[in-house]
């Protein structure tokens, strides 16, 4: 290795001015990235130079890549354009699909500058959707009145003649346009998105984005603590808010760098003499949290990067993962009441908010197991259950794609799945396991729906 | 020790309170109503057989967690009425239930009074509000937030007096028309019809559904929604504002230009349903002289200094129109950047 440093920020991909002692590091040069927030080594390989970078926090801000839409058209984007004097000018969006806000905003200043600079031009503008972010409205107000003209289409009602003639039909309009056109590119992933998902373990992105669209990650987390997303790294809609995302970004590394607390108090151990190198908690867990610890030969779970959910632990085929915490306690009076399995993050806020309602636990007089998520369910451990108590039980987890551990309810699902499987074979009931989804602002349907359950089961 | 005073209790507020709890910082919550939670405490859960992002999963646990930390003294029935600074510090007066309250030494607020609904503004046509067929978007949401549906694998109860066979949605209202004082887009109220359409669509698939607008929205990052789309769905739409409610007996007429043919035409329907622009907050008048802030020319407010200078902060829709998402996100970075000044200021 060349050498070693130490920075509180790297960027991949494009920079932006801050005051945080940061480097800049080409996407191409990046090969590796070990270790976890506050302390990340990324591994670069810039012209056969090795080295290896010591960085707290990482911002992976690559642009979108912009495909063009028609040949003989250019860019919206570009500064460098065509004015021809006879022929108008004609600014094309939402073709062929509707296009993000930031389009609308970069459509709208082209046309105002064009029609400032050339008073007697005439303007078309075409358009599905204006879509309005920071001043947009007044842009548009400032366009319409500066008499550049919007024509709006619908599906079906504009045709491209051999990429230079617009056609365009809508109730009485009937119109052939030929002149400069200047159309918005669509916007697509970022050069390198697969290759960086793979080198940062993040979990399978959006339509080829490295986010998952998942409400938990908004604006710009990446799943992985200390890892940020901007830009054509992020998704379709990462310029609409650029601003805020940015600023909340940079306040979440100054937020780190004060400090990073782990995530709860219990350790997760990997026993390096059980632990076979199988990979399987590396590809299962959603943080990106485990890594391989070259000195032991075994896999290693990363504190800070953790965030509790404990799937490593119920997936590890030969169990090598211990943490001291008996996080799969049931908890209730009566032995005979039915068992609830709850993910904290849904059903355990609903049931707390369906209390402050209505003044009732609906959870009362049921036995509960609360888990830091559902997918933390393991055969085995239902199996012990089924036979050591005659109740039943249900679990609960979250919406499909509104869970925080983002894969966690498919997971869960596949487990159950498995579970009625055995069951069957084993021609014992398949009816006494159940698999229900929930979003915590369903209370109502929550308390409604324990309730409903415990008479069904006394009948 | 540093106190910061935030005045609303609503998501805004909580997220900026919870944020700055988990730092350290002393907070006190002023919150006008006997409870926080603000409007969105009653917006329900629209997922179908999938989550639609409405991101409302976010928000219970901010609330629960305001409730539970000690360094959080929440001041419900508070509505502040005065303010004034002196040696760098701020002094609030509170009309409470009972009396006057008066709570200093305070290092900085945090303005989070939100956004009031267009129907509280009870401006438009007065007829609409005496049908029941027609209802807002609000009312949508209440109904939604109380859905038993889900679990119970029932049919969404409406909790209207009829049974809709069709419903219709109109956006734009109190949105993007000067005459409403609000030229604005108020940017949310796409994505959320659009998402009770979809519940709708899920619980009835017969329903007949239909949505009027004026230029679909991205709303709070509907990144795949198209016109495509809304056909798929069998949502029809109307790519226009409509010109005259027609509240004939039997079905709403809805009177509109049909774009396609060139000419009027008319849509009928059983329930009408009308989207709620977002307009400025009452107080934000009182604040902008209180505290030195611009009014802009839609009512809402901008900081003239930054709040590291005049240690006023703004939080969440006080300062435009926004979805949950990115209200809590910029919630969350306002935080951070009053946390960031306190460990400077340590140093």
């Amino acid at each position: 290795m060349a050498g070693k440093r130490k920075f509180e920020l790297a960027w991949i991909g494009d920079k932006e001015e801050t005051d945080f002692e940061s480097i800049q590091i080409s996407a191409e040069d990046l090969v590796a990235c070990q270790g976890e927030i506050g302390d990340f080594k990324l591994i670069c390989n810039k012209e056969n130079q090795p080295e290896e970078i010591n960085v707290a926090n990482i911002i992976i801000n690559l642009p979108y890549q912009e495909e063009p839409v028609l040949e003989k058209a250019d860019s919206l984007f570009s500064d460098d354009y065509d004015i021809n004097e006879d022929k108008p000018v004609i600014i094309l969006q939402d073709y062929p699909e509707l296009s993000a806000a930031v389009i609308s905003q970069a459509g709208l200043e082209k046309a105002l500058e064009i029609k400032d600079n050339y008073p007697d031009k005439e303007v078309y503008y075409l358009y599905q959707a204006m879509r309005f972010i920071e001043d947009n409205d007044r842009l548009y107000e400032r366009a319409r009145e500066s008499e550049i003209i919007f024509l709006k289409f619908d599906l079906g009602q504009l045709k491209i003649i051999e990429e230079e003639i617009i056609h365009y039909n809508r109730e009485d309009i009937d119109l052939k346009l030929n002149g400069n056109i200047l159309a918005a590119p669509e916007l697509k992933p970022a050069k390198e998105t697969e290759r960086i998902a793979r080198i940062f373990n993040l979990a399978d992105g959006y339509k080829e984005y490295l986010q998952l669209d998942n409400i938990y990650l908004q604006p710009t987390l990446s799943g992985k603590r200390g890892v940020y997303l901007l830009k054509g790294s992020r998704g379709p809609t990462a310029l609409t808010y650029f601003e805020e995302e940015l600023d909340f970004t940079l306040n979440e590394v100054s937020k780190n760098l004060a400090g990073v607390t782990e995530i709860d108090k219990y350790d997760r151990e990997v026993d390096d003499q059980k632990c076979i190198l199988c990979y399987t908690c590396y590809r299962v867990c959603p943080h990106g949290a485990i890594q391989r610890d070259d000195e032991l030969n075994s896999m290693k779970v990363m504190d800070l990067a953790c965030q509790g959910c404990n799937l490593c632990l119920s997936r590890c085929p030969t169990n090598a993962i211990q943490i001291e915490d008996d996080y799969l306690k049931i908890e209730g009076e009566n032995e005979q009441d039915p068992i609830l399995i709850i993910c904290e993050n849904s059903a355990e806020i609903a049931a707390e908010k369906y209390n402050s309602m209505v003044g009732k636990d609906p959870l009362e007089s049921y036995q509960k197991i609360e888990v830091p998520c559902v997918s933390t369910v393991e055969r085995g451990q239902i199996f012990e259950i089924l036979s050591k108590y005659s109740s039943d039980i249900m679990i609960l987890g979250c919406v499909s794609e509104a869970c925080k551990h983002l894969t966690g309810h498919d997971r869960c699902q596949q487990v159950v799945e498995r579970i009625k499987e055995d069951l069957e074979k084993l021609e014992i009931e398949q009816d006494r396991v159940h698999y229900e989804r929930l979003s915590p602002r369903m209370a109502a349907d929550l308390g409604a729906f324990l309730a409903d359950w415990k008479e069904a089961l006394k009948q | 020790m540093t106190r910061i005073g935030v005045i609303g209790g609503g998501i805004a507020g909580s997220s900026v309170a919870v944020e700055l709890a988990d730092a350290g910082i002393e907070v006190l919550l002023f919150e006008k109503s006997g409870e926080i939670g603000g409007q969105i405490k009653e917006f329900g859960c629209k997922a179908t057989d999938i989550c639609t992002r409405c991101n409302l999963c976010l928000v219970d646990s901010v609330f629960n967690q305001v409730r539970r930390d000690k360094s959080i003294k929440t001041k419900n029935n508070h509505k502040v009425i005065d303010a004034y600074k002196e040696d760098g510090l701020f002094t609030l007066y509170c009309d409470t239930d009972k009396r006057e309250e008066i709570y200093t030494n305070i290092d900085k607020i945090v303005l989070a009074t939100g956004y009031r609904r267009w129907s509280e503004l009870e401006t438009g046509t007065p007829e609409i509000f005496d049908d029941k067929r027609i209802i807002w978007s609000g009312e949508f949401e209440e109904m939604l937030f109380k859905r038993e549906d889900h679990l119970q694998k029932k049919d969404l109860d409406l909790d209207l007096d009829f049974e809709p066979e069709s419903a219709l949605f109109i956006q734009c209202n109190g949105s993007r028309s000067p005459q409403e004082k609000a030229a604005y887009c108020s940017r949310v109220c796409c994505g959320y019809n659009y998402r009770i359409a979809r519940v709708l669509r899920e619980s009835f698939p017969e329903m007949e559904l239909g949505i009027f607008f004026i230029d679909i929205q991205e709303a709070g990052f509907l990144t795949d929604l198209s016109f495509q789309r809304l056909n798929d769905e069998g949502i029809d739409y109307y790519n226009c504002k409509p010109l005259r409610i027609n509240k004939a007996a039997g079905k709403i007429e809805i009177a509109y230009e049909d774009q396609q043919e060139g000419k009027m035409a008319i849509a009928k329907t059983d329930l009408l349903v009308l989207s709620e622009g977002i307009h400025p907050g009452l107080e934000n008048e009182l604040w902008s002289k209180l505290f030195n802030l611009q009014l802009t020319d839609d009512g809402f407010l901008e900081e003239i200094v930054p709040g590291s200078e005049s240690d006023v902060y703004l939080a969440g829709t006080i300062s435009g129109p926004g979805d949950i998402a990115t209200t809590i996100s910029k919630s969350k970075a306002v935080a951070n950047q009053i946390i960031y000044q306190e460990k400077e200021v340590v140093v």
